[in-house]
């Protein structure tokens, strides 16, 4: 289980890991400065859901 | 009592009213396992070439794969005939709980042929057979039909499958169903059903399923369940299903947004797994399954009043959310409702409603050709009418009910360039250009435009190079958007789903498919475990060679049916869009990424030298004498039983 | 011997986080008849599945048991440790008094002529073990009832919220 113990996600763009703290719904990735928005399958279990914010203006259209 | 060795084939003439049982040779089982493998046989075996899949010559196979009933993720059952959508083989399974309760009745495979005369059902019960009246299930829609049958034989244990509306109105997409949710989606099965006026296959058994060794089959099934449950895997499929994939592919950027015009829709917070969780009432699953990974919901609709359902699924989320650029979890949960009760597949009537809101935008029809309605980008309104348009054949409804191929010719050559399909039917909801592996997979599937014949999602975790050359037997690289080694990637697993499916057990538990969670697992990593299996489940001894080997085999038939049907190398190729249009948004990996033709020409040539395939895609004569696949070795295969 | 120590623990069912998977029946089956038929199956868990509901059956090795005051040759008897009622199948007659009488219908017949239920795996009962939804719980009866209470006690939670619009 201690594969298990760490609080991180890993960021889709650059494949580093991202520590979340517990029970936070954001984390930003310190290698690529992209912000992802975060949901908790289980408390100890961090998943990204989504983007923080679009990262260009074409993405909103 | 049956054994997955002592198996029995029914012969059904519908014209006739005529049964006739065998037994299933020991060589199929051998050579093809069950399930998809027996049904490529069949339909390669009793199919003429240019028979009209919606004519009574047209074969219905159904086939549960060789591990039925097992107390594991192993109640696949495979619906197999020429297919209405492509003319290619139509091949399409699904989970539920009809497969073990088909052993039990003392049958593994199915064959029907011919049209009976009347909408008719098959009850199937401990050996016997019996064609039944089903003028009053005409009509019904896809959970009312099996209640009803329930409620007629006054066994609510009875499993069926149908089909709904969509495939007796001859919708060439129309899908066969078991249960609240499960659906054999692809290839049009329903509409085969439907033109022979087959409303249903109930299945009712008390035999026992027995094995070589029971306890070695206890003892695997323990160990399974207690090393699943202790993957990040098991727990994020438990709480989201198949969802989870569409907080990975959207933050990305590679999932199909307004038809194909764009790879990432902002915001998405409705239609991502979480927002489903306040509808959730429970799960639901398949037969002897520890995940149990789909949602059973409720929803209030102004328009359709409450709703019970289950899922969605990766698939819904993607056609009836991001697809159609609607973020909206209500209209994802009523869409999902709606495909299942009137038994559409899913994907390819969201991709062509997608496809018909595009062409209108750009110009290339207007309201003369869609009964006056004007169509837009963001409304759910219009999805509802146009879902059930197609499902009835209602005007504009008609045309895209006949699939890609014929809407096209329907609606104008300019079109086609935005119809996304392959062989005839439509891409999934992914938008897939970063990804060469993908693009291969979907492009040479054997089925038309499809990812369950062989997605290496793997390709995507960046896994170190060391592991994928174990994994695959040959160095390939951990970068996704590479082309390099990603043939033997997608014939590794072409091979590897061939035999999980054949099998039938879960590619998402009992596979590499979306995770390499079954490293954790330690059990079915290997063909050397899945041939453990199935020594202690018949007691034949197949070796992972061998069963490599099934694999191949069953992928060259299949390709073999198409040949015949007369595909080759230039079906294999992604729609034109694919090389033209760079992707306009997503993260920095994958924007502006398209496909490199060249590239992809040596990608599809290294392919096919993998499978012993010449440069047309046609298996070489060493490698259909080495997987027995000669003239006289298929005869000899299928005369067994239909000599 | 104490009451509470023969009748110590328990299978609770809990029918709203059962998903009717069938993984408890096929294992129950395998495990003890060696093959996989439900009807042997110590425990069912009855789908009714247009309407979304799951239902797990089992023996609740009752304290005044039917099956044991029906039998005419006391061929079921407690076990000391687990308290579960097993048949003695030297003793059994074979003459199903015990299947009419039982109220949850968690006794069977086999085809080659036997007796069967539940005898909670010698106290470890595989059923509960391989259930991932927690539908299946073994557990000192004298608890049993918490799970639900709990759960009760959170609806009551949330309509005295929408309630005092807290």
């Amino acid at each position: 289980m201690s594969r298990h113990s760490q609080l991180t996600v890993r960021c889709p763009n650059c494949l580093s890991k991202i520590p979340v703290q517990k029970n936070s719904a954001e984390a930003v990735c310190g290698k690529c400065g992209i912000g992802y928005r975060i949901c908790w399958p289980s408390p100890s279990q961090p998943m990204i859901r989504g983007l923080l914010a679009p990262i260009s203006p074409r993405e909103s259209e | 009592m049956p054994t997955a060795l002592e198996s029995r084939i029914a012969y059904i003439d519908l014209s006739k009213k005529k049964v006739n049982v065998k037994t299933t040779p020991r060589e199929w089982v051998k050579q093809l396992l069950g399930g998809r493998g027996v049904s490529a046989l069949i339909l390669y075996g009793l199919l003429k070439s240019e028979v009209d899949p919606l004519s009574p010559e047209n074969v219905l196979v159904i086939s549960i794969g060789l591990m039925a009933g097992i107390p594991l993720p192993s109640a696949r059952v495979n619906i197999g005939a020429k297919s209405p959508l492509t003319g290619a083989i139509g091949s399409s399974n699904c989970g539920g709980h009809f497969a073990p309760e088909m052993r039990r009745a003392g049958f593994d495979h199915i064959v029907i042929v011919g049209r009976a005369e009347e909408p008719t059902y098959l009850w199937i019960s401990d050996g016997t057979i019996e064609f039944r009246r089903a003028t009053q299930l005409w009509g019904l829609d896809t959970v009312e039909a099996q209640e009803a049958i329930k409620d007629e034989l006054g066994d609510h244990s009875a499993q069926s499958l149908v089909i709904g509306p969509a495939g007796e109105n001859l919708v060439r997409y129309a899908n066969v169903r078991t249960g609240v949710k499960s659906s054999a989606g692809r290839t049009g099965m329903g509409a085969v059903m439907g033109s022979k006026n087959l409303k249903a296959v109930t299945v009712r058994g008390s035999w026992d399923i027995e094995f070589a060794y029971p306890d070695k089959v206890l003892d695997l099934c323990i160990r399974f369940n207690e090393n699943l449950r202790k993957t990040r895997f098991f727990t994020v499929m438990q709480v989201y299903g198949t969802m989870h994939i569409f907080s990975y592919t959207n933050t990305a950027g590679i999932v199909r947004v307004k038809n194909s015009q764009s790879n990432q829709l902002f915001p998405s917070d409705n239609i991502e797994a979480e927002a489903v969780r306040p509808y959730s009432v429970g799960h639901e699953g398949c037969y002897g399954c520890p995940i149990q990974c789909r949602h059973r919901y409720v929803v209030e609709s102004p328009r359709y009043g409450l709703i019970y359902d289950e899922g969605p699924e990766y698939t819904s989320q993607g056609c009836w959310g991001s697809m159609m650029a609607i973020n909206s979890t209500e209209c994802m949960l009523v869409c999902n409702h709606l495909v299942n009760r009137l038994g559409l597949d899913t994907l390819e009537t969201g991709s062509m409603i997608a496809w018909a809101i595009e062409i209108f935008e750009k110009g290339l029809i207007d309201e003369k050709a869609t009964d006056g309605m004007t169509l837009r980008w963001g409304s759910p309104e219009i999805v509802y009418e146009l879902i059930e348009k197609i499902a009835y054949r209602k005007g504009f409804g008609a045309i895209l009910a006949e699939g890609p191929k014929r809407a096209i010719e329907k609606l104008g050559s300019a079109t086609a360039y935005y119809n996304m399909n392959v062989k005839g039917m439509s891409w999934l909801q992914t938008e897939d250009r970063a990804i060469p592996s993908f693009v291969l997979g979907v492009c040479v599937s054997t089925r038309g435009a499809d990812h369950l014949r062989s997605r290496p999602a793997i390709d995507l975790f960046g896994l170190p190079k060391e592991f994928l050359e174990k994994l695959y037997g040959a160095p390939m690289t951990s970068d996704y958007t590479s082309y390099e080694g990603k043939e033997r990637m997608v014939w590794g697993n072409e091979l590897e789903y061939a035999v999980i499916d054949s099998l039938g057990l879960c590619k998402f538990a009992c596979s590499h498919f979306i995770t390499p969670h079954s490293i954790y697992t330690d059990t079915f990593n290997s063909y050397q475990e899945l041939s453990e299996l199935i020594y202690y489940v018949t007691g034949l001894e197949v070796t992972g060679d061998q069963l490599k080997t099934c694999g191949e085999r069953i992928y060259t038939l299949e390709r073999m049916f198409n040949l015949r049907e007369g595909f080759t190398r230039k079906d294999d190729y992604p729609p034109q869009r694919y090389f033209d249009e760079p992707l306009p948004s997503g993260l920095p990996i994958v924007r502006g990424k398209r496909m490199d033709r060249e590239k992809y020409e040596k990608l599809l040539d290294a392919y096919y030298t993998l499978h012993g395939w010449d440069s047309n895609g046609v298996p070489k004569a060493e490698t259909l004498r080495r997987l027995g696949l000669t003239e006289e070795g298929i005869k000899a295969l299928v005369g067994e039983v239909f000599g | 011997m104490g009451e509470d120590e023969t009748l110590g623990r328990m299978v609770v069912v809990d029918p709203s986080s059962c998903t009717g998977c069938q993984l408890c029946v096929a294992a129950c089956s395998l495990k003890h008849e060696s093959q996989v038929n439900p009807l042997y199956s110590r425990i069912r868990a009855v789908r009714f599945e247009g309407k979304g509901a799951y239902i797990p059956v089992t023996c609740q090795q009752c304290k005044d048991a039917p099956c044991q005051s029906v039998c005419p040759v006391k061929a079921i008897e407690r076990h000391e440790e687990t308290g579960a009622l097993i048949v003695n199948q030297e003793k059994c007659i074979g003459c199903k008094a015990c299947i009419i009488v039982c109220p949850f219908g968690a006794i069977s017949w086999t085809a080659d002529g036997r007796i069967v239920k539940c005898d909670l795996c010698d106290g470890d009962p595989l059923c509960v073990k391989l259930c991932t939804r927690e539908a299946l719980a073994y557990v000192p009866a004298t608890t049993a009832h918490l799970k639900t209470q709990v759960k009760a006690a959170e609806k009551f939670s949330e309509i005295l919220k929408r309630i005092s619009g807290v």
